[in-house]
């Protein structure tokens, strides 16, 4: 089985078909001969027109040149990282959905390939696409290091983290390419997805350099946006006393978001087939996580004092003073690891028919489907999630000696719960009632957007203007009140909300239940 | 030997295929006989492990569809009812990548495509683009990339669809070949006179369910009881019509025209006596045929050309 599994990986990763066909096809006609020489003489005009504005700097002091070296490096590597963000989306998402509608996917997976094999060939073809830009490019990296912008460590990190970062958004390249139905849509919505989590990146990075220690030792945080790799790059994190360059915390961060992203589209290409897969990394992910949140490089809970956006919560003055219990802090943190899953919970909760996809409603709650992908797993594996994401808070919270207050701590719990168990039950009444798993997924949405986009916007205006805007009665009426550091939070908070929840929940649950009768009943007929 | 055992697709409401069985033998070349949207490729699809069937299975080989789908994938050459050919690859380099894919080792991968080339005849066409080739070179192409790992089974879906006659007649030699090789060949069409001439077995599908499977000959003869025989005679008149009424066996008896037209339903010996007592009666007899009913016409029977 080992050997078997050794050969397997080693045809995966070494000679991997897909790859080949894929950069052969890249490299062939005078197509990339324009791309090529395209990106080059970008490079080297931004390179010219910037050494152009440092010679006029030469003049009047040597501060005045190393600071316009060191902002000439900065701008092509921030060139650079604009390419990657640029083209790598360009070449993943077109990459399976093209397959697709050349329906040649169907042949590939005749022969005895592994979603994981093919995909993970498309990635290696785009990520030694990636490598050919940066090589391309290591003339005017190297003029910069010549010129004293730079060393040739700083080259070396900055390029290794912006293939780390081309190979993250060609994974969700792919993953994106391999759920959408069109071409289009699927370049869309990659470009939207990059754009967004370059976004991210770049808001963590910024913080990172502002909250985190100065000089070479950062936060890993800094290393994350492809636009700050010129700074980031060469920088570390002290873990356990080790000096760990951050490239190489940024590159396993990136493994895992690769991981998920194949496994994403892997399960869609396989019929289901890598569901259990994706759903236990998944399991793990979050309670790694939620267990690192506590001891990893931030080393403290998103909420409390110290390094890390809480500070920012203090320059605002919105939470300044307020004194929280250890728990409350801890619940908050662990409810808001787990928040990513409302982009899928209406996915997992849904039944119905699409396409060719029958999710036939095969229970509400049976623990032993937890990973199986069917609707009865559903509820089983949100509370699995939120469990997990929550023991590993607490774990990490032991390990450390630290005390939380555990009823706090278990009504946030609870709360998270019931959150979960009311969206669950939303989707299961929108399945009810709604012709398909589409038309079900779009009402979670728009739910959502009710629920929890919309309130505060409207609250907003109503309490603009006013001392302490947050503290105003109407902002009791939202959802995520308790876990948002506003006002003062109490015990009981957290609990009223959560029975509330699980009221409606019951009533959705219930009002569902006749109707997805007469479903089934109605299928089963067709059947007969 | 591949065995189809109760086969079941469902899509939604929808019964896609509904308990197909049947079993091949290495050799048989079998006709997968429907209507459009009868339910041939869905059972394709699933004997080629890219569709999960609701229930049943298949076992080709001792491996099990549901249980061992990578095995039966190593075992099977699929060729669906369209090419789905990579564009800016010379024919090798899509073959070369197959291959690949099949686990060929890399270094007899150039003997295997010279000889799928040469048994497609498409060896002239090695280093051309694969856009570049005609329709009857692309279905002959894909034949022989469902060739490049020697598959003891072949699922070709509606393979001569859009083929000229010529190009229709080579596959259907290559096939043949295929078959003699010892190869297990399942081809579905809906034209019934392309798979009649060279099927030693066929099956009759319709709203998913298998109305009629065996040798092609075995299925005429079961779907016709009654037989009927053409007589011609010198001297046609009602005395033939009276002494032919009279032989046990003989349902009716019409005049067409200069021949009789004579409806049978019995043994091979109340059969000969037809001949003897036209020949004794001195009516002259100059010919006696059983008028033939062809594959078209028992589909035709079976069918009601509904689709699910």
């Amino acid at each position: 089985m080992l050997a078997n599994w050794i050969r397997q990986t080693r045809r995966t990763y070494f000679g991997n078909a897909t790859a080949q066909r894929d950069f052969r096809v890249q490299l062939r006609g005078n197509r990339s001969i324009i791309v090529f020489g395209l990106y080059l003489a970008i490079l080297i005009g931004v390179a010219y027109l910037q050494y152009s504005s440092v010679e006029s700097q030469a003049r009047f002091s040597l501060t005045n040149i190393q600071y316009s070296l060191k902002s000439f490096y900065q701008t092509i590597m921030g060139l650079l990282g604009g390419m990657v963000v640029l083209i790598t989306p360009a070449l993943a998402a077109t990459a399976v959905i093209t397959e697709r509608q050349r329906r040649s996917l169907d042949l590939v997976f005749s022969a005895p390939v592994e979603p994981r094999y093919y995909l993970v060939g498309k990635l290696i073809a785009v990520y030694r696409y990636i490598w050919m830009l940066l090589i391309l490019a290591l003339p005017v990296a190297a003029a910069c290091v010549v010129l004293g912008g730079s060393n040739w460590l700083d080259v070396f990190t900055a390029f290794i983290l912006l293939s780390f970062h081309g190979l993250a958004y060609a994974a969700l390249g792919l993953y994106i390419s391999a759920i959408s139905d069109k071409l289009l849509g699927a370049i869309g919505r990659t470009y939207i997805a990059v754009l967004l989590l370059v976004f991210v990146t770049y808001v963590w990075s910024g913080a990172g350099n502002t909250f985190g220690a100065t000089g070479r030792e950062r936060s890993f945080t800094v290393a994350m946006s492809p636009f700050s790799v010129a700074d980031g790059g060469n920088t570390f994190t002290v873990l356990s006393g080790i000096e760990v360059p951050n490239w190489i915390l940024v590159g396993a961060l990136v493994l895992v978001f690769v991981r998920m992203c194949l496994l994403g589209a892997g399960s869609v290409l396989s019929d289901g087939r890598e569901i259990k897969n994706l759903r236990m990394s998944w399991t793990v992910i979050f309670a790694v996580i939620s267990f690192a949140s506590r001891l990893g490089p931030g080393g403290t809970t998103f909420f409390s004092s110290g390094r890390g956006p809480s500070t920012s919560f203090s320059a605002q003055g919105t939470a300044s003073g307020l004194s929280l219990p250890t728990g409350t802090e801890a619940g908050m943190t662990a409810f808001w690891i787990l928040f990513p899953l409302i982009f899928s919970i209406f996915s997992i909760s849904a039944f119905g028919t699409d396409g060719h996809g029958w999710q036939r409603p095969n229970g509400w709650f049976t623990p032993k489907e937890v990973f199986s992908g069917t609707p009865a797993g559903a509820l089983p594996y949100v509370l699995l999630l939120t469990t997990v994401t929550f023991g590993g808070h607490f774990a990490a919270n032991l390990y450390l000696g630290s005390m939380i207050t555990l009823g706090d701590y278990l009504s946030f719990y609870f709360y998270a719960i019931s959150f979960w168990s009311l969206l669950w039950a939303v989707t299961r009444l929108a399945s009810a009632y709604c012709s398909g798993l589409k038309a079900t997924q779009t009402s979670g949405v728009l739910f959502c957007i009710l629920f929890l986009v919309a309130p505060p916007l409207f609250f907003g205006i109503i309490s603009a203007g006013v001392d302490n805007p947050f503290g105003q009665p109407i902002w009791n009426f939202y959802a995520l009140r308790p876990v948002l550091l506003v006002g003062t939070e109490t015990f009981l908070n957290s609990l009223t909300y959560g029975v509330l929840f699980l009221v409606v929940a019951a009533v959705f649950y219930a009002l569902s239940v006749d109707r997805t009768k007469q479903m089934t009943r109605r299928t089963e007929e067709d059947h007969a | 030997m591949l065995e189809v055992k109760k086969l079941r697709k469902e899509y939604g409401g929808l019964t896609a295929v509904n308990g197909v069985s049947f079993e091949l033998q290495p050799g048989d070349i079998f006709g997968f006989i429907g209507s459009n949207g009868a339910g041939k490729t869905t059972t394709i699809r699933m004997i080629s492990t890219l569709l999960e069937p609701t229930s049943g299975t298949a076992i080709l080989n001792g491996h099990d569809v549901r249980k061992d789908p990578m095995a039966i994938r190593r075992s099977i050459g699929y060729m669906p009812d369209f090419f789905g050919l990579y564009d800016d690859v010379k024919v090798w380099e899509y073959l070369d990548f197959f291959a690949a894919l099949y686990e060929v080792p890399a270094r007899e991968r150039n003997g295997v495509i010279d000889n799928v080339l040469e048994l497609t005849d498409l060896t002239v066409k090695r280093d051309a683009f694969v856009q570049s080739l005609s329709r009857g070179m692309q279905q002959r192409l894909c034949l022989a990339r469902c060739l490049v790992h020697d598959p003891a089974l072949l699922l070709l879906d509606e393979p001569a669809s859009g083929l000229d006659p010529r190009a229709r007649s080579e596959l259907k030699e290559l096939i043949v070949e295929l078959g003699r090789m010892g190869k297990i060949v399942i081809v579905s069409s809906h034209i019934l006179p392309e798979l009649a001439d060279f099927c030693n077995t066929v099956g009759i599908i319709e709203r998913g369910e298998m109305l009629a499977f065996g040798g092609v000959s075995e299925i005429v003869r079961s779907m016709q009881p009654v037989r009927a025989f053409t007589a011609t005679l010198l001297r046609n008149g009602a005395g033939a019509i009276s002494t032919l009424q009279r032989l046990s066996g003989v349902l009716k008896v019409e005049s067409i025209e200069s021949d009789l037209r004579i409806e049978f339903e019995g043994s091979v010996e109340q059969q000969a006596e037809i001949a003897k007592a036209l020949v004794d009666g001195g009516f002259g007899l100059l010919g006696l045929r059983e008028e033939e009913t062809n594959l078209e016409d028992v589909f035709l029977k079976l069918t009601t050309g509904a689709v699910n």
